[in-house]
């Protein structure tokens, strides 16, 4: 049966997977802090209720550290550039245009 | 009893006064209070530990925003501006007031996770006021790009906020139920939802009216911000 827990395991998974998007944004001005943060939290969120309370709060700790003194920017993630953004109607995945008429 | 513990109320409310960052002041809030209440460092990290793990679902929300960031990356809201600055007659404050009524209606009838600052603020609401007001005034700074986003973001909790308390199946209406029946009071629920009601529609009154002021200082904001920038560049 699905419970809370696949949940937690999906959104894990997501973290992780931004957590190694940023290591391999090699132009990422803070990139091995900002990869630790979202590694902590993925772990964090997929193995919650097996990590023993006082190793999570140490983790909470860190992963708050790492968010408070600045640890943390936001990379390129080769995403579009705004001229590719303004040339592309959104279409959805079934072909539909975002474009209001 | 000891008051000591509430050195951390005492540290999280100047922390937000001074705008330190929020993380660290929650943090050291606990700490504090922790250290405080006489607990040992042990302790103190099992308590931060146990309320991580036990709340990590309000986190839920990150699921959202692969969606969102496919629908960025494909212009969502570049777009949203372009249609915007084509209707004349939507300024900043009409567009989130009309966002404001939808937003109340929706929250009353339970639906509350159809916006959001996630869902909705951001990929929409919030570029639609950018190019609004661009589309009346012109060029604008960054600081009346960020003054745009704190109002559309606030409407949205406004709508939110007071929406919500008028559906008889939310969480907030039985705990206020709860709270006066345990002190002999028996209320029901569908008549504090209903005496919601005036409230919602003041609350409306009052934001459509912080709306319209927005609207008719904004000119003024945006020539005093351009005047100081232009300054800066000579």
């Amino acid at each position: 049966m699905l419970d809370i827990n696949h949940v937690y395991w999906l959104c894990g998974a997501l973290l992780a997977y931004i957590a190694v998007q940023t290591v391999r944004d090699r132009q990422h001005s803070k990139r091995w802090s900002t990869a630790a943060f979202w590694a902590l939290l993925a772990v964090a969120f997929a193995f919650g209720d097996a990590i023993a309370p006082m190793a999570m709060g140490v983790m909470v700790l860190v992963i708050a550290g790492l968010a408070g003194f600045g640890g943390i920017g936001t990379g390129n993630y080769r995403s579009a550039s705004p001229a590719q953004r303004e040339a592309k109607p959104p279409r959805s995945a079934t072909g539909c245009s975002f474009r209001p008429c | 009893m000891n008051y000591w513990p509430l050195l951390g109320v005492l540290l999280v409310i100047v922390g937000f006064m001074r705008r330190w960052n929020p993380v660290l002041v929650v943090v050291a809030a606990a700490l504090v209070a922790g250290i405080a209440a006489g607990m040992s460092p042990a302790r103190i990290l099992t308590e931060i530990g146990e309320g991580f793990g036990r709340n990590r679902y309000l986190l839920i929300i990150i699921l959202t925003l692969p969606v969102l960031g496919a629908l960025e990356r494909a212009g969502l809201r570049e777009h949203a501006q372009n249609w915007i600055a084509g209707r004349k007659s939507l300024t900043p404050g009409r567009l989130m007031t009309l966002y404001l009524a939808v937003r109340q209606a929706a929250s009353a009838i339970g639906l509350t996770s159809l916006g959001g600052q996630a869902q909705t603020v951001r990929p929409l609401l919030a570029p639609m006021a950018e190019g609004a007001a661009q589309a009346k005034h012109g060029r604008i700074g960054p600081e009346i790009r960020a003054r745009l986003r704190a109002m559309s973001a606030a409407t949205d909790n406004v709508g939110l906020f007071f929406g919500e308390d008028i559906f008889i199946a939310f969480g907030a209406v039985l705990l206020i139920q709860g709270i006066y029946a345990e002190n002999g009071i028996s209320l029901e629920p569908l008549h504090i939802a209903l005496w919601g009601i005036p409230t919602a529609l003041l609350a409306f009154a009052i934001h459509a009216f912080r709306l319209r002021r927005f609207d008719q200082t904004l000119p003024k904001k945006i020539a005093a911000e351009n005047a100081r920038g232009d300054q800066g560049h000579a």
